[in-house]
């Protein structure tokens, strides 16, 4: 992301801002090529996104310095628009995540930004009001919601392409039906798996998902 | 056959041609009145004498309660679907959905279409900053700032961000930023000419 | 953007689909407060010998009482074991069972004895067809055809599924990703009310 540093460098002169927000830009992209691809809803990045929007404010002041034929601002404003639409992407990866899973997520919901939280509140509460309304008409002891039964779980045992980051310390046992095999994963490697089996590194970034 | 009005209530959301049938109370009632019988059967056998030769009416008591399992499940599968599907137009369509689709939709979902355009709302206010963040654009990766679009109907006039006034009228073509059409052209109003 | 969906819960109408489908079971004794079941039964007693054929959920509820037994639908006894396992690719599945693989894993569920050779069967069957089904998803962007009905439910949605995945290859491949349509919803409402309004007119 050039345009990005540049953009920074030259407003700013200053190295350290610019390397930050290039990382940003790449660990919000990771994260969310990573929500893209995972079964379940993976640990939020609002701090991330947080920090990104404030640049994308900083930037687009920037950019309204410079004469809008300037070449320069055109290729930073189409910056700006595929940095939004990169946030954009990702919060609505999350939030359909957090509607179909709702009352699994509900039970985990450590993940969860505080706004994110807040949307799944109102979200199962909306949600369940019209299933409640039928139930009522329900006689007898079936006419009540069953949260269990409504609970829609992901599906963690999906296969899923993984590649590493690093050298994990312990090896994996990789479960595949009644077959178990223990494999030592080094940077760089590349295999299909069951989520399960990588789910906890996954979720500390040791692991993406491609 | 118990639960057959059931499944068909199902198979009617499943195969219809609309994309959003009338809820069909009728049928709701139809089954509810079905599950009432069910569940007298099950009431007046546990408050009557077990006899292992002449009232043994454990498996009687238990297909019913099966049915009555299966009934709920349908009812509240079709409910479920239907609000899928709400949520996806609310996406789709925006906060405003045809006539037609309004028709269709029973109180209940009226009220949750209100609902969940509030939480939506309450949540994109509450994200991104000092504005918010609306999540219902960008539904596509961007390619060009600008693009040229050709207006399908009458729209009026468009006022953007920069104050600009575009006059839409139907058949007139625009060179406008794409940020700020992609909503008209997923509804319809615009259409984006592509030359590549 | 709905990759990572399941497929199976309480409220998917696939599951209460494939739950619908039918298996057949015999009442060995008579059995009281039943008679609704058969049509033929005099009273409300189920007549000893009766065999019936139920959906998958009620049958789940008598499987297992005294003298109730209950037999393979026909699409996983051996002759159509024996079908699929010569050429699975020329079999209709859509009209043999429409929830072929779905309604196949309950029932392995409920007849402990046969688990293993209707789980294999299915395996065996996927794979054998998987080719043709790549195959022609790939090359057909039209999905009304002869091929595409005789497949069963899951089938068809995997080639949905590869089938527009081969669509947005393509249009990436033409540098057409850019192009902003019409929601699909949107599109579609718009193609039913201008077709009721030929109609009318």
């Amino acid at each position: 992301m050039s345009n990005l540093e540049d953009m920074f460098l030259n407003e700013e002169e200053d190295d350290e801002e610019a390397i930050t927000a290039k990382s940003v830009l790449e660990m919000i992209t990771d994260a969310w090529v990573n929500e893209k691809l995972c079964p379940e809803i993976l640990p939020n990045k609002a701090e991330l996104v947080e920090v990104m929007m404030e640049q994308i404010d900083q930037m687009e002041e920037n950019v309204l310095q410079l004469q809008k034929t300037d070449l320069r601002s055109i290729i930073h404003r189409q910056e700006l628009e595929r940095i939004r639409y990169l946030i954009r992407s990702y919060l609505r990866a999350r939030l359909e995540k957090i509607e179909f899973y709702s009352v699994w997520v509900f039970k985990n919901q450590s993940v969860l930004s505080p706004q994110e939280l807040a949307y799944l509140k109102e979200y199962l509460s909306l949600s369940v009001a019209p299933l409640k309304n039928l139930c009522d008409r329900f006689p007898g002891p079936a006419g009540q919601l069953n949260p269990k039964q409504m609970e829609i779980a992901p599906d963690l045992e999906a296969h899923v392409f993984a590649k590493s980051r690093v050298d994990l310390p312990d090896t994996i046992i990789v479960h595949d039906g009644p077959r178990e095999e223990e494999i030592t994963v080094t940077k760089d490697s590349q295999r299909i798996v069951p989520y399960s089996c990588i789910r906890q590194y996954v979720r500390d970034d040791r692991i993406k998902l491609i | 056959m118990w639960g057959d009005k059931a499944i068909e209530l199902i198979k009617e959301l499943e195969r219809s041609s609309e994309l959003f049938p009338p809820f069909d109370d009728d049928k709701v009632r139809l089954i509810l009145e079905e599950c009432r019988v069910l569940n007298q059967f099950i009431e007046d056998a546990m408050s009557s004498t077990f006899d292992p030769e002449t009232n043994n009416y454990l498996a009687g008591v238990k297909a019913r309660t099966a049915a009555l399992e299966r009934n709920k499940r349908c009812l509240l599968a079709y409910q479920w679907n239907r609000l899928q599907t709400l949520k996806k137009m609310r996406w789709e369509f925006g906060s405003i959905l045809p006539p037609e689709i309004k028709a269709n939709m029973s109180e209940t979902e009226v009220q949750w279409c209100t609902k969940y355009s509030k939480a939506l709302a309450n949540y994109m206010k509450n994200i991104g900053g000092r504005n918010g963040l609306n999540l219902m654009l960008d539904m596509q990766p961007p390619k060009d700032l600008y693009i040229e679009v050709r207006c399908l109907k009458e729209y009026g006039k468009l006022e953007l961000d920069s104050g600009e006034v575009f006059n839409l009228s139907e058949n007139s073509q625009h060179y406008m930023p794409r940020s700020q059409v992609e909503n008209l052209i997923r509804l319809g109003v615009l259409e984006h000419i592509n030359w590549s | 953007m709905s990759l990572f969906r399941k497929r199976n819960h309480y409220f998917s109408l696939t599951d209460v689909l494939s739950s619908q489908e039918r298996v057949p079971i015999t009442f060995q004794v008579a059995v009281g407060y039943l008679g609704e079941l058969d049509a033929s039964a005099e009273g409300n007693i189920l007549a000893a010998g009766t065999t019936l054929e139920l959906p998958y959920w009620l049958v789940t509820s008598l499987y297992q009482e005294d003298g109730v037994g209950i037999d393979l639908p026909k699409q996983y006894k051996q002759a159509w074991r024996d079908i699929l396992a010569a050429d699975a690719k020329v079999v209709n599945l859509q009209r043999l069972c429409k929830y072929f693989y779905e309604f196949g894993k309950l029932v392995s569920l409920i007849r402990v004895r046969d688990h293993q050779d209707i789980i294999d069967l299915l395996i065996q069957t996927l794979v054998d067809r998987h080719r043709e089904l790549t195959n022609w998803a790939v090359h057909a962007i039209k999905q009304e055809n002869e091929f595409f009905e005789k497949l069963d439910d899951i089938e068809q949605e995997l080639s949905r599924r590869a089938t527009s995945a081969e669509l947005n290859l393509s249009n990436w491949l033409q540098s057409d990703c850019g192009q902003i349509r019409k929601a699909e919803m949107v599109q579609a409402h718009d193609r039913l009310v201008s077709s009721s309004r030929t109609f009318n007119t």
